[in-house]
């Protein structure tokens, strides 16, 4: 651990978040968004337990908050997918251009 | 020491270039199965950290489970996913901008994090000191996870339940149509016998 910086596993943190935001923001179907937050998730816990290991190693929270947050980006996985499954079964569609009947 | 550096700038590689994959990949099937790889780097980035029980949560949940539950809608829609058509949407080009620009600031703060000395080790039994500490000081976390995942779990059977009536709707939608197509060939066929009957009684 002595040779690798901190600052290492920042930037690849850094790395997958914005590919996660990229492919949030650029995505048509609304599956591929998901896949795109699920990134973001994975980033932003490798963030945290990077700070844990470098300067919090004697405490639990970051473990604890980190498998708290795993858990809630799973059941909104799973709502997500439940929603995108009634949407899809309402328009026939899943495309977020075209499902816009919900826009103000 | 430099095997350590070696085993991080693989898996970084491996997590990077899937997680490329996963928002690049035109194919959705084929983005939902790079999500594997990318989750697994990830795993083990964690276990390169020192930490075993979020190494197991983050591979039996996301490595694991999550990609197929992508896998399992992906298949329920796929008549959604059309090939002749790009997979990004008109937004393309200020996403790619406001990722880069998201990066270029989370680098810059980067360098301002200093260089903290990482203690040697992790502490031993670390997953059972957090095991025992959700049962004592996280415990209204704890619970409060427990149902919130229950109800999750309720909300999306009852989200993703079949309604009977819409799904009766187009049912019968499709049904009529298959009736209208099968009495035009009906038609069509007629009158195609009878312009040969008539031909056959032109030549008698």
């Amino acid at each position: 651990m002595q040779t690798l910086p901190l600052q290492a596993w920042l930037v690849v943190a850094a790395i997958l978040f914005s590919l996660g935001l990229y492919g949030a923001l650029a995505r048509r179907n609304a599956i591929a968004v998901l896949m795109g937050l699920e990134l973001m998730f994975a980033a932003a816990n490798l963030n945290l337990l990077a700070f844990w290991r470098y300067k919090w190693v004697q405490s639990l929270e970051a473990p604890v908050f980190v498998t708290v947050i795993i858990l809630v980006a799973a059941c909104e996985t799973a709502l997500a997918l439940a929603i995108v499954l009634g949407v899809f079964r309402r328009f026939r569609n899943v495309d977020i251009e075209d499902v816009g009947g919900m826009r103000g | 020491m430099s095997q350590e550096v070696a085993l991080f700038a693989l898996l970084s590689l491996i997590t990077l270039v899937s997680g490329y994959w996963v928002v690049r990949c035109r194919n959705l099937v084929h983005a939902a199965f790079w999500l594997m790889p990318t989750f697994f780097g990830v795993a083990l980035l964690f276990l390169l950290l020192g930490n075993e029980l979020l190494f197991t949560v983050q591979l039996l949940i996301y490595s694991g489970a999550i990609p197929i539950t992508v896998l399992f809608v992906l298949m329920l829609t796929r008549e959604v996913m059309r090939p002749d058509r790009t997979e990004f949407n008109r937004l393309g080009a200020f996403a790619a901008a406001a990722a880069v620009l998201f990066l270029g600031l989370c680098l810059a703060g980067a360098r301002t994090a200093g260089n903290p000395e990482p203690p040697p080790s992790v502490p031993v039994g670390l997953t059972r000191r957090v095991g025992e500490a959700f049962l004592t000081d996280y415990l209204l976390p704890f619970e409060v996870a427990s149902l919130m995942l229950l109800g999750a779990m309720v909300g999306a059977v009852y989200l993703a339940r079949s309604d009977k009536k819409a799904r009766s709707e187009v049912v019968g939608l499709e049904r009529k149509k298959l009736i209208d197509q099968a009495r035009e060939e009906e038609k069509s066929a007629d009158a195609a016998a009878a312009g040969m009957a008539r031909r056959r009684g032109d030549s008698v």
